[in-house]
């Protein structure tokens, strides 16, 4: 039997109030389905991540800047650490599940199939979430990952009678499936390669085996089985070129979902990916940068390019996510070629940063929705402008930042994922992530263009809410706070390690 | 670079399988349908209905519960093999697993997924 | 059977999962072929698991199977709600979306 932590039940606490919240509003969903019980469990759920967050950020101070092994195998080998890096993402993935939660009261009156369950399929995707933020072995990451995964699928399927909401979830489970089974095949070759699962332990194996023999001296079944590996956290993170089930999925789905979609499982997979490579495949960094650099560049490339080919608002959004993970995955590769580029803390704040500027976006495509109507065509941003010039100021402000124009929290990001890259003397990757940036104006601006020049249709959406409102108060603060007074959030980014540093 | 080279023969081979099976089975098998070679061959008997008939939902909703309860009770085994060495917290924890398991059980209940009739 | 046997065919299983995904256009197939896959990464584990003489392997494929369950449960209530839009169980039918 593995080692507890003593304060182990502390730990986990954030954790264990998401899966309890869970089974309660699933069980109460069984039996009471009425609208305003639906907005009483939204609120609810609103709570719950209130309370995680709030817990999360207080283990994060106790924990400070060291690394905590919640749970550990016989031989000392951690399987959930509380560390920065960990915590920090958490802080991403609930800040993105908030807002979202904020988003779903307007869908809630919108689109009638949202039922009660829907919060219990959101509360849960984060639960994985998190287990996939803390998880230091393979089998932890995966459970964390098929729990979020799981509970993603059917979100995105819970439009039941819209078409496109079904097939985008049946596309996405489809290659989410495969790209599990790869995930598998290929920790089966890493864990027949070293005897482990446990990314420690492995990356051990990999640095006695190197010391003795050099890279070569890896052996093609375990560079085989990294490939896989590496191949189904792409999957995971929606990267070119396994990247096309994102626009149907995201196009499907409830606009809510969307935006949780595109932020919190993807900075998920982010966590996981630079847990993996660098904490267990660290030693072999040569083996997977090269593969990796490929993809950014295609991903970057293909994702702004695909995106100015669209005219509807949430396929060009999923597009810019495509591209964005590009972006992320730049300082990725930065972090594996040199450990001192601070491509770890860069990543992590180009999640958190677009956390906030996509969410706001999606956020205003919910605004212009209105029953029957999705509100995603680029018309309904005709002359936005005068019609609601608060919400159009907020909009600019978003793409402003999705475009990486200072002063927003999506310049800063852009400048960190460079900066690591010219440090780590990836100049090439650098220059396609600056010349594609400003291509992506271009589709950005296409939008600001129709909220000043065209005239407004006559049609005005249904009121919003105040919780829609408040959410897109909270994007645009978290937008202009990361890119105005970004020193406390880089503070704690520099304090982010990973690979053998601790 | 040399390590990258077993990736890219055993890559370049399973790419390869595919198509070529495709092909090799376009090329050779032969193209003369007519009626009877169209039939369905069931043992001789002649064919009454369509086998593609359609099964009642409810099938798929206790297929789909009995699914994964059985499977979940795979946790019970190594439970139960190592329970004596496992103590207090291996009970703990074992009570925890079956109380998810029950509530979700008494969701499936009270949604109606195990009511056979309507 | 020694671990190199069991190794072939974890990966005769896993091509040919790799090959009904690929090839297959009823959906039902394709999730069958899904699970090949998840077969040949459980025989894989069993099989490096005695090779190691630890039980991490093995207790990774249980947490598999398990795991394979709630996947295919997924699969097939996406499939129902698929075929009740479509009136079709084939992969060909998902292609309002321009993919």
């Amino acid at each position: 039997m593995g080692s507890l932590h003593p304060a182990f039940w502390h730990l986990v606490s954030p954790e264990l109030v998401l899966v309890g919240f869970g089974v309660l509003f699933l069980l109460m969903s069984a039996v009471k389905s009425d609208d305003s019980f639906k907005e009483a469990l939204g609120w609810l759920t609103a709570l719950g991540f209130a309370i995680t967050l709030v817990l999360t950020l207080q283990i994060s101070a106790a924990v400070g800047g060291g690394r905590v092994a919640a749970l550990a195998s016989r031989e000392g080998y951690a399987s959930l650490v509380m560390d920065p890096f960990s915590q920090l993402f958490k802080v991403v993935f609930l800040v993105g599940a908030l807002l979202s939660v904020l988003m779903s009261f307007k869908s809630l009156r919108v689109n009638r199939a949202l039922t009660g369950e829907y919060f219990t399929f959101l509360v849960l995707a984060v639960f994985g979430m998190m287990v996939m933020a803390s998880g230091t072995d393979l089998l932890t990451l995966w459970v964390g990952l098929e729990t979020m995964a799981l509970s993603v699928y059917v979100l995105a399927a819970y439009l039941r009678r819209s078409a496109a909401s079904v097939e985008g979830a049946f596309k996405y489970f489809l290659l989410g499936a495969v790209s599990s089974g790869f995930y598998l095949y290929g920790a089966s070759f890493v864990y027949g390669a070293t005897g482990s699962v446990h990314l420690e332990a492995i990356r051990e194996a990999l640095q006695a085996r190197i010391a003795h023999g050099g890279l070569e001296a890896v052996g093609f079944p375990f560079a085989a089985g990294l490939v896989i590996l590496v191949v189904a956290l792409l999957f995971k993170a929606a990267l070119v070129p396994f990247h096309w089930w994102t626009p149907d999925a995201y196009e499907g789905a409830a606009t809510p979902v969307t935006g949780f979609m595109s932020v919190a499982p993807k900075a998920a997979a982010f966590a996981m990916m630079l847990r993996v490579l660098l904490e267990g495949l660290g030693p072999v960094a040569g083996l997977w940068t090269g593969l990796l650099s490929a993809v950014a560049i295609a991903t970057m490339v293909w994702g702004n390019v695909a995106a100015m080919l669209q005219d509807n608002v949430k396929r060009m959004l999923a597009y810019s996510s495509i591209a964005h993970a590009g972006y992320a995955l730049v300082a990725v590769v930065a972090a594996g070629t040199a450990p001192r580029s601070g491509g770890v803390g860069a990543a992590l704040f180009y999640m958190g940063a677009y956390a906030f500027m996509n969410l706001g976006a999606f956020g205003l495509v919910l605004y212009l929705e209105r029953e029957g109507c999705a509100g995603d065509r680029l018309d309904h941003f005709n002359g936005l402008v005068h019609r609601r010039p608060v919400l159009a100021v907020c909009m600019i402000l978003f793409l402003l930042s999705l475009g990486g124009i200072p002063p927003t929290a999506g310049f800063m990001g852009k400048f960190l994922v460079f900066k690591a890259a010219v440090d780590a003397g990836l100049y090439v990757l650098a220059v396609v992530l600056a010349v594609t940036s400003v291509i992506s104006l271009y589709y950005y601006y296409r939008i600001v263009l129709r909220m000043f020049l065209r005239e407004a249709e006559a049609e005005e959406p249904v009121s919003a809410g105040w919780p829609l409102g408040a959410a897109l108060a909270a994007s645009v603060a978290g937008t202009l706070v990361l890119g105005l007074y970004a020193a406390p959030a880089l503070e704690w980014t520099a304090r982010v390690v990973l690979g053998g540093a601790h | 670079m040399m390590a990258y080279l077993p990736i890219g023969i055993f890559l370049g081979i399973a790419l390869a399988i595919v198509p070529l099976t495709l092909l090799i089975g376009a090329l050779l098998r032969p193209r003369r349908f007519d009626y009877v070679k169209l039939q369905p061959y069931e043992c001789g008997i002649e064919m009454r209905e369509s086998p593609r008939g359609n099964v009642s939902v409810h099938f798929f909703l206790v297929a789909v519960v009995f699914l994964v309860f059985d499977v979940e009770t795979i946790f019970l085994f190594p439970w139960a093999v190592a329970f004596d060495r496992l103590g207090l917290f291996g009970v703990v924890e074992v009570f925890v697993f079956l109380a998810l398991l029950v509530a979700a059980y008494l969701y499936a209940w009270l949604k109606g997924a195990l009511r056979w009739e309507e | 059977m020694g671990t190199s046997g069991l190794v072939l065919l974890g990966f005769l299983l896993f091509c040919l999962g790799v090959f009904g995904v690929l090839s297959r256009r009823n959906f039902i197939v394709v999730l069958l072929s899904a699970e090949l896959i998840f077969a040949g990464a459980g025989i894989n584990f069993v099989a490096f698991s005695d090779l190691w003489r630890n039980l991490t392997g093995q207790v990774f494929t249980v947490f598999l199977i398990a795991v394979a369950a709630g996947e295919a449960a997924v699969g097939l209530g996406l499939l129902v709600a698929l075929y009740r839009l479509k009136h079709s169980a084939n992969v060909d039918a998902a292609r309002d979306l321009k993919g």
